[in-house]
């Protein structure tokens, strides 16, 4: 799960090596804190949040798979 | 990481075709087992069905070159001999991009893509992709943003991206197409105006290009995203 968080994030940011995503499992959900440079945050957001909700989608469909929940958090 | 089927057939090769055709591989890439070579029973009374197993290995490495850790598979003509190694760094990206994605879901699929003018089409196709189309198409729209994204990032022109998943939005572009005439036959006969469902800006563009030279009616959108829709009108005149 964390591993295609990192996989999307590190596509968009200028500083990919700065991309960390911290997991916290709570039963049935897994809650992904995503930690990118300063700079990076508007990359992974977007305009009105559409970058963010493609990754959310993505996640999801992950998720789906493993029969999880998701929760994205964009941490800055 | 590798992916192992198991199949029977009638025959051996029937079994180790739709296996192959199951993991989107082809036969040198694959290790075939045979489990049982069927046949015939001792007496002649029951055929037994042949049973393989095929696996695929798959590199767990993510990082290399792009060129070398997507899987290309041709069709054999459009895809032929060269051409299916992306030539332009942007298609390169973009592919590269979603084996490592479709990987990282857990999704065997052939990955193939041409480039033309300023536009990559991407084509995913295999078992389990209904996972990565989603309801309506979103995670495909999804997919399809980022990668745009992706390939845009270090291009100096602006790059689309074109992806298609098991063929879903050629199959919902003709269902548009299909749903455009039908709105435009009964605009003729009763001379009222149809308003259609809301619609993505993508699918909103299919019904009015499907439109757009038809001699008696007109279209245009109208309302507030997500709630904007293609009206067909008649045509003044």
């Amino acid at each position: 799960m964390k591993e295609l968080l990192l996989i999307l994030a590190r596509a968009l940011v200028s500083k990919p090596d700065a991309v960390l995503v911290n997991q916290v499992d709570r039963g049935h959900t897994v809650v992904l804190e995503l930690h990118v440079a300063p700079d990076d945050v508007g990359k992974v957001i977007g305009k009105q949040g559409r970058r963010a909700q493609a990754i959310r989608s993505v996640m999801k469909a992950k998720a789906a798979r493993d029969g999880r929940k998701v929760i994205v958090d964009i941490m800055s | 990481m590798s992916v192992t089927v198991e199949k029977t057939g009638k025959t051996m090769e029937e079994a180790i075709h739709e296996a192959l055709l199951e993991l989107g591989a082809s036969p040198e890439e694959a290790v075939i087992e045979v489990l049982d070579e069927g046949g015939t029973s001792l007496l002649g009374l029951k055929h037994r069905p042949a049973k393989v197993r095929v696996t695929l290995e798959e590199e767990s490495d993510l990082e290399p070159e792009a060129e070398e850790e997507v899987p290309y598979y041709g069709d054999g003509e459009d895809y032929a001999g060269e051409a299916e190694v992306p030539e332009a760094p942007e298609e390169a990206e973009a592919t590269a991009f979603i084996a490592r994605v479709l990987k990282s879901i857990g999704i065997p699929a052939r990955i193939s893509s041409t480039f033309e003018e300023d536009t990559v089409f991407i084509d995913v196709d295999g078992r389990d992709c209904g996972a990565i189309i989603g309801r309506h198409g979103e995670t495909l729209e999804a997919l399809q943003y980022l990668t745009t994204l992706v390939a845009n990032k270090q291009s100096e022109k602006h790059i689309r991206v074109t992806l298609d998943i098991a063929g879903y939005r050629r199959r919902r572009e003709a269902t548009l197409v299909d749903m455009a005439e039908r709105a435009a036959e009964r605009v003729v006969r009763s001379g009222k105006s149809h308003e259609m469902d809301p619609m993505s800006p993508a699918e909103r563009r299919i019904i009015h290009t499907a439109l757009q030279d038809h001699p008696d009616v007109t279209t245009f959108s109208e309302g507030v995203e997500p709630e904007r829709r293609v009206v067909v009108a008649p045509k003044d005149t």
